[in-house]
């Protein structure tokens, strides 16, 4: 059982959440006005505190940092729960320093959910919808604080999140459906025409580019781990390595499992630091996390990538509901389809209609697809005129129209 | 405890093409498309109105416990949940016949992406020509604000004004 005060000027939603959380067994206090609110929080610091934005006075987001500001109440887990529920009011009210974001109208279930969840998680923890949680790193509280006092300029903002058009994503969320090999893929084919591309590996579980290049890669994005602001971009170019034959450049990932995730800040400039300096920038996508979620809203193209099968088709169904709240519009996403074995498990026509989104490409299954990784060449240069390779050709020129 | 028990609302945003109003609209006696097309009233009512430049959409500057907002100034209306987002007569827009057709349409400064579902026998061109009311819903839609291209709004209903469309498109002819 735990103790939360609920801050809301709402009075039906007052009534309505302390009913359901009293009905788990909760303790409840209630206040209507956010001044209030934080005279009770400092006087009795409770172990949870659900806020409300939209408060005539003091706002929800001043709520939160003058809780955040306050020794009594600085690590009191704080949950927000609006029916400003845009993408940029959840940023602005974890910047704030919130743990976790919830709309109204809100159910029963996803409200004891959500409350179980950061209580469980703690003030040190973001908790995001699905309840996946991220660490908030001891840094992050500080940056934050400076940021106040010196706010980046306005045009700076918006260079630094606007996408870039010689930028791609491959998303592929499940393992094997071909994901990283049709990165490796795109970005040899760019290379194959004269142009100075890098090809970026965020995977956090030992990625598999050097493997399918058989290039070791001494210097990798771990150098970075543990940087809370953007580096300088000439610290970024020493960690790429250049595949002798084709002349790509890699930001290879650390070669063993890391629990710890680059910041969203040091991701950006990566990406913007390559972007300025390759014609492409291929970036291998394998999970979804704070870091990769990053860097998806500076990608001109994001391809999501599925295989043939029912979990990689739901995966990807669930993904596509998720982008857009990660800042990636519909129109920058492209959904390909690769054939990881002979035979296809699901008909093209039914994932079509499961996913209601066209297919901008389908890439054939070819046999040498295991020898190619297994030699390190990839197949567009292996077999540059075997089906794998014509249809990555095709995919690639749809890019240069953009 | 002061304040009084609200009727039935729905949370909305109003998007005029210099503000971002948020506020509730009471929908007891009427949904809120029946509302914003109702050619009678000039005004639509809101309840808790909170009110942020267009241009720094997160930022709270001013609160009013009610406003009349002048329907004919709002370019597009973002409700989260797409029921909301339905007049009192849904048969127009769902029905177990009715298809999904993308479009893209460019009002009020935003540039709106999303789906109009309607029975395959209406001819949606026809439809938007011709509809004596002014409020269209497109479903599960983005609208981007093109003087800004980060600022994005999604809504699993976004309301049209069709008065101040400047294209509407569909992508799939």
């Amino acid at each position: 059982m735990a103790r939360i005060l609920v801050i809301d000027d709402d009075l039906n939603l007052l009534q309505m959440v302390r009913l359901m959380l009293e009905r788990v067994g909760h303790e409840v206090e209630t206040s209507h006005k956010g001044i209030e609110g934080i005279e009770r929080a400092t006087r009795n610091p409770p172990d949870l505190a659900i806020i409300d934005i939209m408060m005539p006075g003091l706002n929800g987001y001043d709520v939160v940092r003058r809780l955040r500001e306050h020794p009594v109440t600085a690590r009191v887990p704080i949950l927000i729960l609006t029916a400003r529920s845009q993408l940029m009011d959840k940023q602005t009210a974890l910047d704030a320093g919130a743990n976790a974001f919830l709309s109204k109208p809100v159910s029963a279930q996803q409200l004891i959910e959500r409350v179980e969840a950061v209580l469980q998680a703690g003030v040190d923890y973001r908790v995001h919808t699905g309840l996946l949680t991220e660490p908030i790193r001891p840094a992050d509280a500080a940056g934050r604080a400076a940021e106040r006092a010196h706010p980046p300029a306005e045009a700076d903002l918006i260079g630094a999140i606007a996408p870039r058009k010689n930028v791609i994503a491959v998303v592929s969320l499940r393992g094997g459906a071909g994901g990283t090999t049709l990165a490796v893929n795109l970005a040899m084919w760019e290379a194959q025409r004269g142009r100075r591309v890098s090809l970026i590996d965020l995977s956090p579980v030992g990625g598999h580019i050097p493997l399918h290049l058989h290039l070791a890669t001494p210097q990798h994005w771990g150098a970075l781990l543990g940087m809370r602001s953007a580096p300088d971009p000439a610290a970024v170019l020493p960690l790429l390595t250049v595949h002798p034959q084709s002349q790509v450049t890699v930001l290879g990932a650390p070669p063993a499992p890391t629990v710890d995730r680059l910041s969203p800040p040091v991701v950006q400039a990566i990406v913007r630091a390559l972007a300025t300096h390759s014609a492409r920038v291929v970036i291998d996508l394998p999970v979804l996390d704070a870091a990769s979620a990053a860097a998806l809203p500076l990608a001109g193209t994001v391809i999501v990538v599925l295989s043939d099968d029912a979990c990689s088709v739901q995966t990807v169904q669930r993904l596509l509901g998720v982008l857009p709240a990660l800042g990636v519009a519909r129109e920058r996403i492209g959904v390909v389809l690769c054939h990881v074995r002979p035979t296809a498990e699901i008909p093209v026509e039914t994932i079509r209609k499961t996913l209601k989104q066209p297919l901008i490409a389908e890439i054939p299954y070819q046999v040498e697809q295991i020898a190619a990784i297994r030699r390190g060449v990839p197949l567009v240069i292996a077999e540059p005129n075997g089906a794998y390779a014509q249809a990555v050709s095709h995919l690639a020129q749809l890019f240069e129209q953009v | 405890m002061t304040g009084q028990i609200r009727q039935p609302c729905v949370s909305g945003e109003f998007l005029t093409r210099t503000y971002r109003i948020s506020g509730d609209v009471n929908v007891r006696t009427e949904p809120l498309l029946d509302q914003l097309n109702d050619h009678l009233a000039l005004f639509v009512h809101l309840e808790r109105v909170f009110v942020s430049p267009l241009l720094d959409p997160a930022a709270l500057t001013g609160n009013f416990h009610t406003a009349e907002v002048r329907k004919d100034s709002l370019g597009l209306v973002v409700l989260n949940k797409l029921e909301d987002g339905l007049p009192y007569r849904q048969g127009r827009y769902i029905g177990r016949d009715h298809i999904d057709r993308p479009v893209a349409a460019v009002v009020a400064g935003f540039e709106v992406r999303g789906v109009i579902r309607l029975h395959p026998s209406v001819n949606v061109s026809e439809l938007i020509r011709t509809t004596p009311e002014h409020f269209v819903p497109i479903f599960n839609a983005d609208a981007t604000l093109t003087a800004r291209r980060e600022i994005v709004f999604h809504g699993g209903a976004i309301l049209l004004n069709r008065n101040q469309l400047e294209v509407f498109a569909l992508l799939d002819e």
